[in-house]
């Protein structure tokens, strides 16, 4: 046996790590992957951009009839950021790991299972920001201004991203529930009901009907008003009214994805 | 203790043990121990109280008497051994518990003095030939298919296990079950004395898995995976580039920073093993480890395998459908078949059972009953079975029965289509147990004849 005096020995042994270790680790591959998944950021990120050219572009002259209070395009600025981070999310990724065995390999390995979901919607963290930069650029560029200065950009972004977040749990509970990729990809349907019933782009007190009434029970509705109301100042109760709806629909969503994953990594 | 001197070999204690080897001269097994200043020599016997495996791994973690004493050949008792802080550093590392194939009161009563919950682990660790893997009755059943249908089944320490097997037999599900992956739905099992299911968390630190398909994220490099696998497992920064140099042997080190998805096929089942190997576990799970490689690329990764065991220590439980990859690696092979085990031995000796030659005749249709009842007459022969139009028999000696066997059936007027002569191979044993050849594509690759 010469090969045996060369095997190297090694005193390495493994050791308990705590949830969070174990969700930084998930978080960093998956923040690693971000950039070498052009193919899904490319298109999420020229949505909003497309939607906040395009609506401006074609409803700003007929909005100027209505009392906004702000710009059309400070008006529209909050619709486009809250499309550029709704349902961007690393479902679809869990959903390969699913299907290629990798989610099946960490599984053997003593990690936490619900830092498995956390790491990603770290990941998710970390890119609706990045998608955000773009389009507050593109939202400066067409005259949008915040009186409440460089904090208010911070906590603009900031409650999208929290929006984003939250609506992640409905495509990782799809994901972990179906393993399909396709199932994921529709999810952004189910955003559709959110993003056009509200005041995507008219003030609650011009919309009529049963439009207004649906607009009443629609979280979006709150969110937007609680980032445009940044534009002109601090704005408590509209701030905790974006932020109460944020936590509400995050609650639903998040219980949704943990009751998926339970689902999911239960050896039964 | 009686009739037995302790004098530990303390130099001895960190040295890689190759295995216990065969049993020397007064019937007790040797333990080979290679790494600095032992060099693949005999160092000792394995007695009841010597704990080298588990999930170190093949690391001699305690001294052990030296070989002229073990000679005496009396029986040791564990008297609370080594309770000190060695101990306690393993009790930290993580939470050991009580349950080690041996239920705690039996350990109690055999080993009185022991510390337990931590003495019963090591009282029943040390008791011969504790499992390294063992199931008792083990069941799956997914609605009205049973997939896995009691098994019962036990792999020694340092052993390679071949669970041989046409595809939909159940060993996948075996191993998904004795992974944590899933749970049985009857009987228990254990990996490393710890329950799969009631300390499933604690059997994942001692594990090694690669199941059948490569669980690889093509968008990652291969040392990302490496890295996440080693970061899981608690592993540090230096520990995981420690880790990969020394799994540098299985690894392509030049591909190790390009995606995952630019590997062939061998070169990420490689990476596969590799990251199963990271976190230096004592059981390594391998399901059909070589389906769809290429013959190099399979005779490398058993190259691999083999190197693991020898030099590693590691205990190896791989499925396989292949009859030439369980004959090559295994130690002991379990054949199973519709979820049960049908035959379990070594590979000789489960062939050995079939006769030491085997003559195959194919005869026409409808002929293979009447040649069985010609062959019959013929002294000499251990056996005649049909099979289909094939009638096999079994012999001591087959070139000496050939002869007889074609006059006979010329003789008879049966039109003999084929007639061959071979050693017996792991299918003819699983011809021989279940009725029917384990499945063509497997048979046709992997039968050595």
């Amino acid at each position: 046996m010469t090969a045996t005096s060369t095997t190297p020995r090694t005193e390495i042994r493994p050791r308990r790590t705590g949830f969070v270790h174990d969700t930084v680790s998930i978080a960093r591959r998956a923040i690693r992957q971000l950039p070498r998944d052009i193919a899904f950021i490319g298109p999420t990120l020229f949505i909003p951009l497309f939607f906040l050219v395009i609506n401006v572009a074609s409803l700003s002259e007929a909005a100027a009839f209505v009392d906004l209070g702000i710009t059309y395009e400070e008006f529209q600025l909050p619709v486009a950021i809250v499309f550029a981070v709704t349902g961007v999310t690393r479902a679809g990724a869990m959903v390969l790991d699913i299907q290629n065995g990798y989610f099946d390999r960490l599984m053997t390995t003593p990690v936490s299972r619900r830092a498995l979901l956390l790491g990603h919607m770290v990941a998710d963290f970390v890119l609706v920001v990045a998608l955000s930069v773009p389009v507050m650029i593109l939202g400066f560029f067409m005259g949008a201004r915040f009186d409440t200065g460089l904090l208010g950009v911070l906590v603009f972004v900031l409650i999208g991203a929290l929006w984003g977040l939250g609506y992640t749990g409905i495509p990782y509970a799809i994901a972990l529930k179906t393993g399909n990729p396709g199932a994921v990809n529709s999810s952004f349907i189910i955003f559709f009901p959110f993003a056009f019933l509200t005041t995507a782009y008219l003030p609650a007190e011009n919309l009529s009907g049963w439009l207004s009434t649906v607009s009443t029970y629609n979280p979006v509705t709150y969110v937007l008003g609680g980032l445009r109301s940044l534009f002109t100042g601090w704005d408590a109760a509209e701030l905790g009214k974006a932020l109460l709806a944020t936590l509400a629909l995050a609650a639903f969503t998040q219980t949704l994805s943990l009751l998926a994953l339970r689902g999911r990594t239960s050896p039964k | 203790m009686r009739g037995l001197r302790r004098e530990h070999r303390d130099d001895l204690v960190g040295a890689r043990v190759h295995h216990a080897d065969a049993a020397d001269d007064d019937g007790r097994d040797c333990l080979v121990a290679v790494g600095e200043g032992t060099h693949d020599r005999c160092v000792g016997r394995v007695l009841p109280d010597v704990v080298f495996r588990h999930r170190d791994a093949g690391v001699l973690e305690r001294a052990v008497e030296s070989s002229t004493e073990a000679a005496a050949g009396a029986p040791v008792e564990l008297d609370g051994v080594d309770r000190g802080s060695r101990h306690g550093a393993l009790q930290s590392r993580r939470g050991m518990r009580s349950s080690v194939g041996m239920p705690t009161h039996q350990a109690s009563q055999r080993f009185p003095n022991a510390t337990f919950p931590f003495a019963a682990r090591l009282a029943a660790m040390s008791t011969p030939h504790a499992a390294a893997v063992k199931t008792e009755g083990l069941r799956r059943t997914f609605g009205d298919f049973t997939a896995v249908d009691g098994i019962d089944l036990e792999v020694r320490p340092g052993e390679i296990y071949g669970f041989l097997g046409p595809n939909g037999a159940g060993k996948s599900t075996v191993v998904r079950m004795l992974t944590t992956l899933l749970e049985p739905t009857g009987g228990r099992a254990w990996v490393g004395g710890l329950d799969v299911v009631a300390e499933a968390d604690d059997v994942r630190f001692s594990i090694g898995v690669a199941l059948q398909e490569a669980g690889l994220d093509e968008n990652m490099t291969g040392r990302e995976i490496l890295a996440t696998q080693g970061r899981l497992f608690g592993l540090s920064r230096s520990e995981i580039a420690d880790r990969i140099e020394q799994l540098a042997p299985i690894l392509e080190m030049r591909a190790l920073d390009q995606l995952v998805s630019s590997y062939s096929g061998g070169m990420a089942r490689r990476l596969d093993l590799a990251a199963a190997l990271m976190h230096n576990p004592s059981v390594l799970f391998l399901d059909e480890p070589t389906t769809g490689l290429d013959p190099p690329s399979r005779l490398r990764v058993w190259e691999e395998v083999r190197r693991l065991n020898r030099e590693f220590g590691l205990t190896l439980f791989l499925t396989t459908q292949y009859l030439e990859e369980a004959d090559e690696l295994a130690d002991r092979v379990g054949i199973i078949n519709a979820g049960r085990i049908v035959a379990e031995g070594t590979p000789g000796e489960l062939k050995r059972a079939i006769g030491t030659d085997v003559v195959t005749v194919v005869v026409d249709d409808g002929d293979a009953d009447a040649a069985k009842s010609v062959l019959e007459g013929i002294d000499g022969l251990d056996g005649v079975d049909v099979f289909g139009d094939e009638v096999r028999v079994g012999t001591e000696n087959g070139s000496q029965a050939l002869s007889p066997v074609a006059i006979a059936l010329g003789s008879a007027g049966i039109a003999v289509r084929e007639l061959s002569l071979r050693t017996p191979t792991l299918d003819d044993v699983f011809l021989d147990v279940t009725g029917t050849h384990l499945d063509a594509g497997s048979s046709a690759e992997g039968s050595s004849t």
